[in-house]
């Protein structure tokens, strides 16, 4: 009888030995999870700080203007590209007579830019 | 105690020193069962209460506060929409200890070899100093930091830094400054508000627009090399707050590289420059002259003679020696109608209301970088001629521009600011002028622009009014006529004020396409008239049918120019 308790009280406390290591094996291995995630958030951070600063050095306006010009040929919008609501039908009825379709939108954008700088 | 009540009499009878023995054990063992009892109560309460009822022990969340937080040390600034115009970046930089360094010679040789502009004899010199700290270089790029390291010398540390960097680059200089090396501000914004910008965590918003700044600049520089001009400064000013949505003043610099700054680049012109504006100052003469009833835009001054003031005389340069109504004295720029108009004000109000316009007192901008512009001491009559068409009294442009915005937002004066208004804030202004004033203001500057000095300057479709200036520089006691300052400014659209742009060309020489002209009219209008057109579809503002007849009426004025001779007034 008095062995039997002992023998139960033996494995119980043997049990909660090695349950208590292995529980605080797994907690040690999750914190190094969370430090190095934390590392890796704040490494994160600073690129994604960096990579706003080069987003907003590689969007200077003046860049933008250079690229815009070279490749696309956009050039700034007059007052007489624009109209309101009111003005909209006098810019529809008078279409152009030699508007040739099949020009790509770039290369009516740069003959646009020509016909503008002839006048 | 009684004795042993629950014993059986009967069965047992002590008597004498046993019984009363036995009654103190009984006693005894009592008691410290009652006290271990209480104590094991007590326990069992508390390691219930800890268990069971309260909500303690283990937290939910696990923290660990070995790694600190990512900070930037510094604030960004940012402009009115968010681009980022200052922000602090990591580095490492290189530092030694020279007691660990084994060899100096060496180590210096392998150091060159991975960052050649560094000097041989310098880092040998650091390396054998008997400090145990030197600087080798600040500022490491990543790929040179892994090449040191690669090294493998002894006695070499990074010390992590932050850089400040402007993505901007010269674009916004001047308002935003730069820091030295420790990461301090030492000029404009950064410098202003050093303190601020270490504590603070939110980017700082600056009331700046970086695409209109560009626009402003690009247009500056340009009229800048083509009339071989020493300077420029611009300002686009927000009537309604008083934000400035850009400010320019070339030369510029690079604030990203301190070490080659020229120092005449660092003078900010549109704010540390002082200037006698000339006859843009005509607006504000007439705005009183017409406020407080001393003449009406149907009145006039006789414009027929120089007036000779002591031992010079005020003349005008497109004279058209007759009587001159008001609206005329203002479009071509008359500087004996305009001083006439000046004394018959007075004085006394005149200096009352350049004060009101915040034109005789530092300008409360955000910038260590601002000059207190320059005032008569005493203010004779012929001061208040003179300042009349703006000579006498030196501004900056800032000032102007914020004194312009007053006269036509409907009259009220709006401290001019660089930090960004919030929305819905409580802007304080003070009314310096009533609206019908300001109204009549706005039809002539219009005039101006249509039928006077500013004709360069009208952006078809977007309403320009403005006035020119051209004043000639001191140079010592003298005006120097070849060294013009030439300015235009100019507020749209007129028929409902939302910007005030301001450009001035520092000693712009006139070239063939001007006839030889440097004026106001010829060199600053133009910019101007760029400058409103590309930045009115970004500011989102429309244009509009100025040869409209509803917008015709709106804008109509009387010259009234052929006036009866018995309205001459006398010369003063």
């Amino acid at each position: 009888m008095i062995r039997g308790t002992t023998v139960i009280w033996a494995l119980l406390s043997i049990f909660a030995g090695v349950s208590m290591f292995v529980l605080k094996h797994q907690v040690r291995s999750l914190e190094g999870d969370l430090q190095h995630l934390e590392r890796a958030i704040v490494a994160e951070r600073e690129a994604i700080h960096v990579l706003a600063a080069e987003w907003s050095y590689l969007n200077q306006p003046a860049r933008l203007e250079g690229l815009g010009r070279r490749l696309v040929g956009l050039v700034p919008v007059t007052a007489a590209q624009q109209t309101d609501f009111a003005g909209l039908h006098q810019a529809l009825e008078a279409p152009v007579p030699d508007s040739t379709p099949d020009l790509r939108p770039t290369d009516r954008l740069r003959v646009d830019a020509v016909a503008r700088t002839g006048d | 105690m009684s004795q042993g009540v629950w014993l059986p009499s009967n069965l047992v009878r002590l008597e004498g020193d046993r019984k009363q023995a036995l009654d103190v054990g009984r006693n005894r063992l009592l008691v410290a069962g009652a006290i271990f009892t209480v104590g094991f109560m007590v326990i069992s309460a508390r390691l219930a209460d800890l268990t069971l009822i309260e909500r303690v022990g283990e937290p939910g969340l696990a923290r660990s506060g070995a790694i600190a937080e990512f900070t930037a040390g510094r604030a960004n600034l940012v402009d009115r929409n968010g681009a980022l115009v200052a922000t602090s970046l990591a580095t490492a930089s290189l530092s030694a200890d020279p007691g660990v360094v084994l060899d100096p010679e060496r180590a210096a040789e392998r150091l060159i070899g991975v960052l050649p502009d560094l000097s041989k004899a310098v880092v040998v010199a650091k390396l054998r100093s008997p400090r145990r700290f030197v600087w080798l270089k600040r500022h490491l790029t990543p790929e040179q930091q892994y090449e040191v390291n690669r090294l493998g010398v002894p006695g070499l540390d990074f010390k992590r830094e932050q850089r400040r960097v402007y993505p901007m680059g010269r674009l916004t200089a001047h308002a935003a400054g730069f820091t030295d090396i420790d990461h301090r501000g030492i000029a404009g914004i950064e410098a202003y508000f050093d303190d601020e910008l270490r504590s603070r965590t939110i980017p700082l918003e600056l009331s700046l627009d970086v695409r209109v700044q560009h626009i402003l600049h690009d247009a500056l520089r340009d009229a800048m090399a083509e009339f071989s001009a020493i300077g420029a400064a611009g300002v686009v000013l927000d009537v309604a707050t008083g934000e400035l949505i850009a400010m320019v003043s070339l030369p510029d610099f690079d604030p990203n590289r301190p070490a080659l700054i020229e120092p005449e680049t660092l003078f900010n012109r549109t704010t540390l420059g002082v200037y006698e504006m000339g006859s843009t100052f005509k607006i504000f003469t007439t705005a009183q002259a017409l406020d407080t009833g001393s003449t009406t835009m149907s009145g006039g001054y006789d414009a027929t003679h120089p007036i000779r003031v002591s031992r010079f005389w005020i003349r005008d340069h497109h004279a058209k020696r007759r009587w001159l109504s008001t609206p005329e004295i203002f479009i071509y720029s008359s500087n004996i109608g305009s001083a006439k108009m000046a004394l018959d004000v007075g004085g006394v109000r005149q200096r009352a209301f350049m004060g009101q316009l915040g034109l005789l007192s530092r300008p409360p901008l955000q910038l260590n970088e601002v000059a207190r512009p320059l005032t008569p001491r005493v203010w004779r009559p012929v001061n208040t001629m003179t300042i009349a068409y703006g000579h006498g009294i030196a501004v900056n442009p800032v000032q102007l521009a914020s004194g312009v915005a007053a006269v036509v937002n409907g009259g009220i004066f709006y401290p001019p600011t660089l930090i960004k208004r919030r929305a819905g804030e409580d802007i304080v202004g003070s009314r310096v002028l009533s609206p019908v004033t300001s109204e009549k203001m706005r039809r002539l500057l219009r005039l101006a622009v249509v039928q006077g000095t500013g004709k360069n300057a009208n952006a078809v479709g977007y309403m320009v009014g403005g006035k020119t200036g051209t004043a000639e520089k001191v140079s010592g006691n003298n005006y120097r006529r070849k060294s013009l300052l030439s300015s235009f400014v100019a507020a749209f659209p007129i028929h409902r004020p939302r910007y005030v742009v301001f450009a001035m060309l520092d000693e712009a020489q006139g070239i063939a396409r001007t006839h030889g002209y440097a004026t106001g009219g010829w060199v600053a209008a133009p910019v101007a008239k760029r400058v409103i057109e590309r930045i009115a579809p970004i500011l989102r503002i429309s244009p509009v049918d100025e040869n409209s007849e509803p917008m015709r009426q709106r804008m109509a004025v009387d010259l009234g120019a052929e006036r009866p001779k018995e309205h001459k007034i006398a010369a003063h």
